[in-house]
């Protein structure tokens, strides 16, 4: 049954046997270091160009579905913070890609194709001047230590949510201390979070608990493994960022799609520039609880620092962090639709879904662009 | 056979499971939580003569109340759906499989 579920609602193909044994492997350290509370869910992996882990119910019985792709995507992000050049470029191809294979979901060839073509280019661009991607081993370890961390990260968040199900008063009571004692002494950020926090809705804290025992998981099993703390930190860290940038591109994926009926052009250009603050608001306006939940994770991995041992290289680890704003997240979610709304036109997309429509094989066309296909 | 997925927003719950109760050999609720915590209802269901009917009305039923409701086959969004074409929609995707 959960095979027939996830060939309904996602695309999918065949996962690499060898990751998926590495995913195993991960999974049976993770619920090594919890207590046990019953049975574990089962672990299921996929490769979907959904990029999507979640913890699901079929008749009864609990599902922790893994996406390859999401690993994949981690990786990916992670080479380009180490990118030799061209990093913002490279993260609007990146982008570019996403929103690509996510329209083409959205039964939207013809913007699908769009997107795959700019991600080609920005590629090309980038290539120009050399290949950003010649690394040294020392950063490969890195970037290795980055996404197994983030992997384990996103593994562990959601098999907190199954242990909150079982334990939700306790758990609830010591998420909430641990939220006070984050907020003491923080007088003007604590007055700003306070506020959002009042407006959060029910199962906010279960969320909240889910990110503290990823972040803290990811922390024990591999500091048990030989990575150093600070990737294994950090990798958290940008874990919960890079999820907060892939839920961006899907507001941004919908929000586009939406736009495929509009054919004034000038409407169209507004619309399409008013969906940088839609997404970056969100619909519900909850961007300071994102911005809570990023600054918990922080403050609770540096908790758990401090009792471990002293790590020559700690610094690294924050400037990563501020430094995939400038790479990353800015020139994706501000910088992508102001680069492309010259040449995104109502006219150019007219145009696109003329031309898909006309051939049976679109959809195998944007495929062979993006590379799924392959 | 030829399977669907669809998703529906979290009201209207019981009604749901209520209207699809008697097609448990074909209909499966699937309960899931995803990372931003967006609570939705999940049904996978077989396509055929029996229950493309009653999918429909609460297809209908959702469309007409400017609900949540998306269909899925194979991972991809099915466009156009309009309360008036929901059962041709939904044969057609019977046929194609």
């Amino acid at each position: 049954m959960i095979e027939q579920y996830l060939a309904a609602a996602r695309r999918t193909r065949p996962p690499t046997p060898s990751l998926a044994a590495e995913y195993a492997k991960y999974y049976k350290q993770i619920t090594a270091h919890t207590t046990p509370i019953g049975p574990s869910p089962e672990l299921c992996i996929t490769y979907s160009s959904d990029r999507k882990c979640e913890l699901i119910t079929v008749n009864q019985t609990d599902y922790l579905v893994y996406d390859q792709y999401l690993g994949q995507s981690f990786n990916r992000l992670n080479r380009i913070q180490y990118a030799l050049h061209g990093a913002s470029m490279l993260s609007q191809a990146f982008a570019s890609k996403f929103l690509a294979e996510r329209l083409l979901s959205l039964g939207q060839t013809g913007l699908a194709a769009f997107f795959a073509l700019v991600a080609q280019q920005f590629q090309r661009n980038v290539k120009v001047d050399g290949d950003p991607f010649k690394l040294s081993k020392t950063v490969e370890d890195i970037r290795h230590g980055l996404t197994a961390s983030q992997e384990i990260f996103v593994m562990a968040h959601e098999l907190a949510h199954h242990r909150w199900r079982l334990d939700q008063d306790n758990l609830s009571k010591e998420t909430s201390h641990y939220i006070s004692e984050f907020l003491e002494g923080k007088e003007e950020a604590a007055h700003y979070y306070r506020e959002a926090l009042e407006q959060a809705p029910d199962e906010f804290l279960e969320e909240v608990f889910a990110d503290d025992f990823g972040a803290l998981i990811a922390l024990r099993v591999l500091s048990m493994g030989g990575i150093p703390v600070w990737q294994a930190a950090a990798g958290a860290a940008l874990a919960f960022k890079y999820l907060r940038l892939f839920r961006h591109l899907e507001l941004l994926a919908h929000g586009i799609a939406s736009l495929s009926i509009e054919s004034n052009p000038e409407s169209f250009k507004r619309r399409l520039v008013s969906l940088k603050d839609d997404i970056w608001d969100g619909a519900a306006g909850n961007i300071r609880l994102f911005q809570f939940r990023e600054h918990f994770i922080r403050h609770r991995l540096w908790i758990a620092r401090a009792q471990m041992p002293s790590d020559s290289a700690k610094d690294q680890g924050p400037r990563l962090i501020e430094e995939y704003d400038e790479k990353t997240e800015f020139p994706v979610v501000l910088g992508l639709v102001d680069r492309l709304q010259g040449s995104l036109t109502p006219k150019v997309l007219a145009e696109l879904n003329e031309k898909m429509g006309a051939r049976d094989n679109g959809i195998a066309l944007v495929d062979s662009l993006t590379g799924w296909s392959k | 056979m030829s399977q669907i997925f669809i998703e529906l927003d979290k009201e209207g719950e019981t009604e749901v499971r209520t209207e699809l109760q008697n097609l448990s050999n074909d209909v499966s609720f699937i309960e899931a939580k995803r990372f931003d915590g967006a609570l939705v209802l999940q049904v996978l269901a077989m396509l055929n003569t029996v229950t493309i009917p009653l999918l429909a009305k609460v297809i209908i039923e959702r469309i007409r109340a400017n609900r949540h409701v998306v269909i899925k086959k194979d991972g991809m969004v099915i466009t156009g759906l309009s309360a008036d074409n929901a059962i041709k929609v939904l044969s057609e995707l019977a046929k194609n499989d």
